[in-house]
């Protein structure tokens, strides 16, 4: 009975920290612009939020924020599924493991915003390029996990697979694969933000439309509290994304993380 | 590659069902071997226990009966086969819980050797049943690993063990992680067990009242490195067993002077062969 009084109590408390840390923000945001007193370099929390009103408003501008999300979404998952396959098998064929591996780390040390000019001249302005930059930004962070998770696997699960005369497939679609899974989602979720970080950066130079192209263009007018409706639309974005990314992963997958502290 | 070899035809004297012959062990690029020229000869049906201080090599023994690893020296035959890899005539209990799948269910941990080896669903459902049975964990079959405790956790493996019939059993400490009343009541269970099943169990443990209380013969270990078998004890006390025994404790004293003896050998006894 108590318990449960205080996990409600705890409960509405993490909350109230929450709304208060949002508060302490925005408080401080209007302070600094306030102080700069300039609302054409920076706005207030008020000038943008009724430019993002306005943003939300406009049916064209609106449909911006869903351009970009598509983005997101496809180039994520297309990245995560590379990263995948990518990982499962640098960690499980040998000459694989030598040739790609190198690559890998090389590739991954280079931030995708290098390759976007390049991307332009191969693949033209348009999705093609901002597809690329979104799985370049998502398949290295799935690749290591990936990499990661299969060199955990307890040697005993193998060993009883083994001694069953299980093959190789075998011991790797149910002991292999599935022990990796709580490392893959790690890197999935890692992706996931890289993606919304990358996606900006390639619409702002290789794009016609979505929110990094709204933000970029914002500047033709000087119009900051535009781009601030764009970087909290991001923000919000990204956040409500990871909440629905972490918490659909670990229902959808909990059996994978059994046992586990923090499920 | 984990096949059973075949080929050559099985012998199954009963005198030497697992034959262990002359197996030293060294790991590639270590001069000082892990164990030196162990041989043992397990009869059908036996239940042999390997008893040894913890860091002897007897775990190293169990691996190259599995065919987890090869001996570096010597042979090891099951049936009159070479052991050239894993395979389901060996059946492995291991020390943790790490080898249970925390993602699958009592009954589909149990369930995964015959899946491996291709029992078809319908016989694969009646074989776990009666398996899951004779662990008493029928009701548990939907739980998950994380939700069991110890000793639950431990017959699961027994249970996955059981249910593909191999004939032979290696149980590496099975018992070793659980609380002194869990252990006592797995070991009566398990000793029941055996009687009725009539396996060849080679168990390994530093227990002397668990090797007591299972095991046909006990084979005493030295101290690692270079560890050797020491001498190998009979255990006549009549089944069912009991701990509380006059002989028991007798055994025990014996068992008990055995091991020391074996633990205070000087490593020179390892040099007079070089």
């Amino acid at each position: 009975m108590s318990r449960t009084a205080a996990a409600r109590r705890w409960r509405w408390q993490r909350l109230g920290l929450n709304v208060l840390a949002v508060l302490v923000a925005v408080a401080a945001w209007h302070v600094a612009a306030l102080w700069k007193d300039n609302l054409l370099v920076f706005p207030t929390p008020g000038t943008s939020l009724s430019a993002l009103r306005d943003v939300l408003s406009e049916g064209d501008q609106r449909h911006q924020l869903i351009i970009t999300l598509r983005r997101v979404v496809v180039g994520f998952a297309l990245g995560s599924a590379l990263g995948v396959v990518i990982g499962s098998l640098i960690g499980s064929v040998r000459s694989v493991a030598l040739t790609l591996e190198p690559v890998v780390h090389f590739l991954r040390s280079v931030t995708p915003v290098a390759w976007i000019v390049p991307a332009t001249i191969w693949l033209g302005v348009g999705e093609g390029s901002l597809r690329f930059i979104v799985v370049y930004a998502t398949v290295f962070p799935v690749t290591i996990n990936t990499l990661a998770g299969l060199a955990q696997v307890p040697v005993n699960k193998v060993r009883m697979a083994r001694t069953f005369g299980a093959s190789r497939l075998r011991i790797y679609r149910s002991i292999i694969i599935p022990s990796a899974v709580p490392y893959i989602v790690t890197g999935m979720r890692l992706s996931l933000g890289y993606s919304f970080m990358s996606v900006v950066a390639a619409e702002m130079v290789a794009g016609r439309d979505g929110i990094g192209y709204l933000i970029y263009n914002s500047r033709i007018f000087f119009d900051t509290a535009t781009m601030f409706a764009g970087i909290l639309l991001l923000g919000a974005a990204g956040l409500v994304f990871d909440k629905i990314f972490s918490v659909a992963a670990h229902r959808g997958l909990a059996r994978f993380y059994a046992g586990q502290v923090n499920t | 590659m984990t096949q059973p070899t075949t080929g050559s035809q099985p012998r199954s004297s009963d005198e030497g069902f697992v034959v262990i012959d002359g197996v030293s062990f060294s790991y590639p690029g270590s001069s000082q071997p892990i164990l030196r020229d162990v041989s043992l000869t397990l009869r059908r049906g036996e239940f042999f226990v390997l008893l040894g201080p913890s860091g002897c090599g007897k775990t190293t023994i169990m691996n190259q009966v599995a065919g987890f690893e090869r001996p570096t020296t010597g042979s090891i035959t099951v049936d009159g086969r070479p052991v050239s890899g894993p395979g389901p005539d060996r059946a492995v209990i291991f020390q943790g819980d790490d080898s249970l799948l925390g993602w699958l269910n009592v009954r589909h941990n149990v369930e995964f050797g015959l899946r491996a080896l291709r029992v078809p669903g319908a016989e694969r459902t009646k074989r776990v049943q009666r398996a899951l049975e004779t662990v008493e964990l029928a009701g548990q079959q939907g739980k998950f690993p994380h939700e069991l405790s110890g000793g639950m956790k431990q017959r699961v493996q027994i249970a996955r063990a059981l249910v593909v019939d191999a004939p032979v059993l290696l149980m590496d400490e099975p018992f070793g992680a659980l609380d002194a009343q869990t252990r006592t009541n797995l070991q009566d269970a398990l000793a029941g067990l055996w009687e009725q099943s009539q396996r060849t169990v080679l168990f390994i443990t530093h227990d002397i009242s668990e090797a007591l209380i299972l095991g046909d013969r006990i084979g005493v270990m030295t101290s690692g490195p270079e560890a050797r078998l020491q001498t190998v004890m009979d255990n006549p006390l009549p089944r069912p067993r009991h701990r509380g025994t006059a002989e028991f404790a007798d055994l025990y004293q014996q068992v008990e002077d055995a091991v020391t003896a074996a633990k205070s050998r000087p490593p020179a006894a390892a040099g007079e062969s070089r």
